[in-house]
């Protein structure tokens, strides 16, 4: 526990020292946004919720990707002999989940800025944000340790991402559809436990796979 | 020699057989039409009946019944085909006490045909009489029908021949299941022995199950674009299984990508059972909460009821334990293949 928040607060400490990752994540969120705006000029309803998505998929995928590339410098060299790999793996686990509700919120906050927000339902939203980012951190950050020991792991990583991360997407857009009030669903906390399950079976299925991807 | 392809001679005996019975076997007669939907009670009405695999002309003791709800019938009064395919049934509709409006059932049979139904055919509604009391509803007399004894498939509207792609479209899944799940035991079984013969048959296993998804993806494209009219419709299940197919070609990508070995071994193998592990819900869970148009979600039964009868469960069955058998034999020399590869470039 204590090293898992010390692994944190370094993730933490770097990015306040070093402003380039979070800085251009934010500047993406906004660009984006904005070049949508000039794109579609009004969004409403599903658009919206997808746009919403895709940005936010994207956004992460830059973030996620340099995860354990700087693992090769000579700082984090000393964290593989100070720490076990399952702490070093879901303190950067839990790094990316607080970045990715912070871009999330982010990304709210900026198209409802230039588009206006369709969302009735807050706290419905917030919720599927909350659990739809948790289960794709999980996804992505699995995927970035794989292509952690690969040369070309940029694309790579994306590769293997997409795929995993379609069925929580497909998911957290069909409840923020909901929750903007578009479709009228009764059966939606179904929806949410499915989307909760298949998060905690991503994250039981990475704790089990952590140590054999880690020693390389 | 014989003791060792046994397994493969039986697999593809049995194919042959899948492809002989499951396209040659006809089907059962069926009524594709009758014509008016609806009629008036206390009247005379024709109906015209448009059949498939019909013998309305050869057959003898040409009959038709309508039937409503309390099983009782009133028979034709009179009968002319116009070839095997088309008929002509005159019924005398009788009053109705009860009921406002029915649906009758209506049954043909004759000594070739046996019986054929067509539930809910036509409506009946209240009218004034103007038959008298002649016509009266019947018990109906199941001894006095033919019955049709040959081994046939079932007839259904929309569905009529593409029935026979059950034995190919579903039992190529079945077969990819079968193959995705021994290549992910053979990936766990890497992982906890690292044995790199393990990996190489995981490895076979799931490429030969991605052909047999696209394989299966392919049939039932065609299969939709016969019976819902498109090649691709937004359905759970089709929407899914894209999703897996993904996740599997990113799998194929991430073993080219990788040149060591040994890692290439352990990251795909863990991979595969990541991927596998969001797979199951992905499939069996997720489809069968919603709505779709797959049999087996949304309230359709799927190997249970009608839908697969005696008949094709006799070709069904053995489709799924032979095109196994091939996947497997496929994937023997896949990964064959893999180790004289992997020979190759320890000798360069």
């Amino acid at each position: 526990m204590e090293q898992i928040a010390s692994i944190l607060r370094q993730h933490v400490r770097q990015d306040i020292r070093d402003f380039t990752s979070v800085g251009s994540v934010g500047l993406f969120i906004v660009g984006a946004t904005f070049i949508s705006l000039k794109c579609f000029v009004t969004l409403h309803g599903v658009g919206w919720v997808a746009l919403f998505w895709i940005l936010f998929l994207f956004s992460i995928l830059n973030l996620v990707q340099n995860a354990f590339k700087s693992s090769r410098t000579a700082s984090r060299e000393a964290q593989y002999v100070y720490f076990s790999a399952l702490s070093i793996v879901v303190g950067t686990w839990l790094y990316h989940f607080f970045y990715m509700l912070g871009s999330g919120l982010l990304l709210l906050f900026a198209m409802t800025v230039f588009f206006g927000s369709p969302i009735d339902n807050l706290g419905l939203f917030l919720i599927n944000l909350l659990i739809g980012s948790l289960g794709l951190c999980t996804v992505l950050t699995l995927t970035a340790l794989i292509g952690s020991t690969v040369t070309q792991s940029n694309l790579l990583v994306s590769l293997l991402s997409i795929p995993l991360a379609l069925p929580f997407l497909l998911l957290s857009v069909k409840i923020s559809v909901v929750a903007s009030g578009l479709i009228k669903d009764t059966a939606i906390t179904t929806d949410l436990i499915q989307l909760s399950g298949i998060t905690l079976l991503a994250i039981a299925i990475g704790i089990l796979l952590i140590p054999t991807l880690w020693k390389s | 020699m014989l003791r060792q392809i046994w397994w493969k001679l039986l697999g593809v005996l049995i194919f042959g057989y899948v492809l002989v019975a499951g396209l040659l076997t006809p089907l059962k007669p069926g009524i594709t039409d009758a014509t008016p939907y609806t009629a008036v009670a206390g009247s005379s009405v024709d109906v015209k009946v448009e059949g498939y695999n019909t013998h309305f002309e050869d057959g003898q003791e040409q009959i038709a019944f309508l039937k409503n709800r309390e099983q009782q019938v009133i028979q034709s009064s009179s009968f002319h085909s116009e070839g095997n395919q088309s008929a002509n049934f005159r019924f005398d509709l009788p009053d109705m006490v009860d009921v406002e409006k029915e649906r009758l059932t209506l049954v043909v049979n004759n000594s070739l045909d046996g019986s054929i139904i067509l539930p809910d055919a036509i409506t009946v509604t209240q009218g004034s009489n103007t038959l008298g009391n002649s016509a009266t509803w019947k018990p109906f007399d199941v001894s006095s029908l033919h019955i049709l004894e040959d081994f046939r498939f079932p007839y259904r509207n929309t569905l009529n021949e593409t029935i026979r792609n059950t034995f190919f479209h579903v039992a190529i899944w079945f077969a990819m299941f079968i193959l995705f799940i021994v290549g992910l035991i053979y990936s766990i079984k890497y992982l906890l022995n690292r044995n790199l013969k393990h990996d190489h048959i995981a490895a076979a296993f799931t490429e030969v199950g991605i052909v047999f998804g696209i394989v299966g993806l392919a049939t039932g494209s065609i299969w939709a674009k016969y019976t819902w009219g498109t090649w691709w419709t937004d359905d759970v299940k089709l929407n899914m299984s894209a999703v897996a197919m993904l996740i599997y070609f990113a799998y194929s990508i991430l073993r080219l990508s990788v040149k060591d070995v040994d890692s290439k071994a352990r990251l795909s193998s863990a991979y595969n059972i990541f991927s596998f592990a969001i797979l199951i819900p992905l499939i069996f869970v997720l489809p069968r909460m919603t709505d779709s148009l797959h049999p087996g979600n949304g309230g359709n039964p799927a190997l249970g009821g009608e839908d697969l009868d005696n008949s094709l469960r006799m070709v069904f069955y053995p489709a799924v334990i032979g095109l196994t058998l091939i996947g497997v034999w496929m994937s023997t020399l896949v990964y064959r293949i893999g180790i004289i590869k992997d020979q190759w470039i320890n000798d360069l």
